[in-house]
């Protein structure tokens, strides 16, 4: 269990203008992900969490989009050097993908049964009478009712919690090793929401399947996620085991996530925000830290400077120089409420 | 199914009669008529006792407009146009000969025009801003600026100049002689095609470009389905509904008959016959061939939305 199914070395996917601008959207990435862990990926929109998800699977559309570099160690091979023909062979084998507003995702004119039947037929030599029962099986295994008739039925006609759990089951086909869920409950109704996300670890805890979690939503991640991984400006700034990001954050940028979660058990009037917008990242300087222009204890090093993530306590890291002063305002914070 | 069929062309009905109507007021808000031409025709040839009065009682023109219109709606009704005013001949007789040439030359084009512009459409769009995509789409833009009169009549005037060879130019049926009749049509169809398909070619590949960059033809990659696959079964599928209905508007285009080409090739064609006719205010003729473009139009429509349903699942016809 202690194995790494996922080692990302400083990846870096840049997308280029057509004005020569280079927009940094992946910008030196580096994780790892322990097989059978669920995995939470944590950022703000244009934080780079899902160009960082596409790299991973090579689904960049070029132009304008380019892997520029980086080492992404799935199962013992480098994804970045293999062949576009073996890659086609891993998607939706051994790494599958779900991805956010299902209605988009899913084929407008095909049946569900065709979408399924070809993920399963793609990778696994199989009769069409036995690809249909699968897909059958697979949609009665999300709690789809009635799979038999439904089968047959096309995307529209199904409901946006449907969708997404024709989606999962059609990712799950051929039982991959890693599941990628970008934002998978982004455009569903809240109680969906919960009902997509426990379906997904169902079927982790089931298949032993290794689930990385792409999402913006911290009440989610507490949840059901082992470990969190914050995302700023196309890189990792602070990861960890769940409990010790949400009870000990260290960088500001995830006090300040935290701090803006609505609380239902505290009194309280104004929601709180982190100030400024994400940065663009095509006019930040390469060797500066990305918060720095929003973030209150900023100094001349976090411009000139990018900081490295270093260990705090066991397996929780962060990339701040500035993580003592946090940790006494939080106090100071806490004290005061 | 049936049931919206047979909805559909009931419908067609009062809307047929609509266009009646609007041809036959239009037809004689004409300034000009056809009395004058034809009493000069008649007193031309030699008929002294021809009268203004005498050639409106001829035509039947000489009863009160609401007569005339439901004397004509009543043989359309059941089935007869009317007679020409020219010619001795009845118009549906007119008609029925002069369109199946140009029913041939549409085909022809819209057939050719297809061949060339959805595979090169797709291909630019699958290969995007490579030399072959740049130099496919100027000659597109080059083709749909160039007047078909005058490429036309380049293509008809160098090779009778150069090699003393020019298409025949007696119009033979094509059942009678398949060979003489393609050797007549052939060079006027490719023309057409050619200055047909640039706009098609480009509107292919820019609706193919959109649906490669669709969520699902992403998810069609991330299950590990092969790039050919992906552009034929998942993004072609797509693209093809709002090509369908392009497709379908040019085909009533071409009903109409291409006057330029058919004049200059010498095929006895339907659009040569509206202008003509009306010239010559030859009322009855020229409401012959609107009503029967107008039918020809409607049933291309409705077979259009009937394909659509086919091709989209989401479509619901009711």
């Amino acid at each position: 269990m202690e194995e790494n199914i996922l080692e990302v070395k400083n990846l870096r996917t840049h997308f280029i203008g057509k004005n020569g601008k280079q927009v940094r959207a992946v910008d030196g990435l580096s994780y790892s992900v322990k097989r059978g862990e669920f995995t939470a990926i944590i950022g703000e929109s244009g934080s780079g969490k899902t160009v960082g998800a596409l790299s991973l699977l090579r689904l960049i559309p070029y132009p304008p989009g380019l892997i520029l570099g980086g080492e992404v160690m799935f199962d013992g091979r480098d994804l970045m050097q293999l062949s576009d023909a073996e890659m086609e062979k891993l998607r939706g084998l051994e790494i599958s993908m779900i991805f956010q507003e299902p209605a988009a995702a899913l084929n407008p004119v095909l049946t569900i049964g065709e979408q399924i039947t070809e993920a399963i037929t793609t990778h696994i030599k199989m009769g069409k009478q036995e690809a249909w029962e699968k897909a059958i099986a697979l949609l009665r295994m999300v709690d789809i009712p009635n799979p038999e008739e439904r089968v047959k039925q096309y995307p529209f006609e199904f409901s946006g919690g449907m969708q997404q759990r024709a989606m999962i089951a059609m990712a799950m086909s051929c039982e991959p090793k890693l599941l990628i869920c970008d934002e998978p409950t982004t455009a569903l109704d809240v109680t969906v929401q919960a009902q997509v996300l426990e379906q997904i670890d169902h079927l982790r805890k089931q298949t032993g399947t290794t689930v990385i979690l792409i999402t913006h939503n911290l009440g989610v991640v507490a949840r059901h996620a082992d470990s969190v991984k914050i995302m700023y400006g196309g890189k990792i700034v602070e990861e960890g085991p769940t409990e010790a990001i949400f009870a000990d954050p260290h960088h500001p940028y995830t006090v300040g996530l935290i701090r803006a979660v609505p609380r239902l058990d505290r009194e309280s009037g104004k929601l709180f925000a982190i100030e400024g917008e994400p940065p663009d990242m095509s006019s930040v300087p390469v060797n500066s830290c990305a918060f720095a222009a929003r973030c209150p204890y900023a100094d001349e090093r976090c411009t000139s400077e990018r900081p490295a993530l270093t260990a705090v306590e066991g397996k929780h890291r962060c990339a701040c120089f500035h993580m003592e002063r946090v940790i006494e305002t939080r106090e100071e914070a806490a004290a005061d409420a | 199914m049936g049931k919206y069929l047979v909805k559909r062309i009931v419908l067609l009905i009062p809307t047929l009669i609509l266009v009646c109507l609007v041809v036959f007021i239009m037809m004689r808000c004409l300034p000009g008529g056809a009395v004058e031409a034809l009493l000069y025709k008649l007193q031309a040839a030699g008929d002294t006792t021809a009268t203004t009065e005498s050639v409106e009682r001829m035509l039947g023109l000489d009863r009160p407009a609401v007569t005339q219109f439901f004397v004509w709606l009543w043989g359309v009704v059941r089935g007869d146009l009317g007679n020409c005013f020219f010619q001795n001949e009845t118009v549906s007789h007119c008609i029925g000969r002069q369109i199946v040439p140009s029913l041939e030359l549409g085909f022809l084009i819209l057939i050719i025009s297809n061949l060339i512009s959805i595979p090169l459409g797709v291909f630019c769009a699958a290969h995007q801003d490579s030399i072959s995509d740049h130099t496919i789409r100027i000659i597109s833009l080059l083709l749909m600026s160039i007047p078909v009169f005058w490429i036309a009549t380049v293509v008809l005037i160098y090779p009778a100049l150069w090699w003393r060879w020019a298409p025949p130019t007696e119009y033979v049926h094509f059942f009678d002689d398949p060979i003489r009749n393609l050797k007549m049509f052939i060079v006027p169809a490719i023309l057409g095609a050619v200055t047909n398909c640039g706009m098609q070619l480009r509107y292919v590949r820019t609706v193919t470009l959109e649906t490669m960059r669709a969520d699902y033809v992403r998810t069609a990659r991330a299950k590990g389905v092969p790039q050919r696959k992906v552009l034929f079964h998942h993004a072609l599928r797509n693209a093809m509904l709002p090509v369908i209905t392009l497709v379908g508007g040019s085909v009533a285009a071409m009903v109409g008959g291409s006057v330029i080409l058919e004049s200059l090739y010498s095929i006895p064609g339907i659009g040569a016959l509206v202008v003509t006719a009306l010239n010559n205010r030859d009322y009855p003729l020229v409401q012959g061939c609107v009503l029967v473009f107008s039918f020809i139009v409607m049933v291309i429509n409705v077979i259009v939305d009937v394909l659509y349903k086919k091709f989209d699942p989401r479509i619901t016809l009711e």
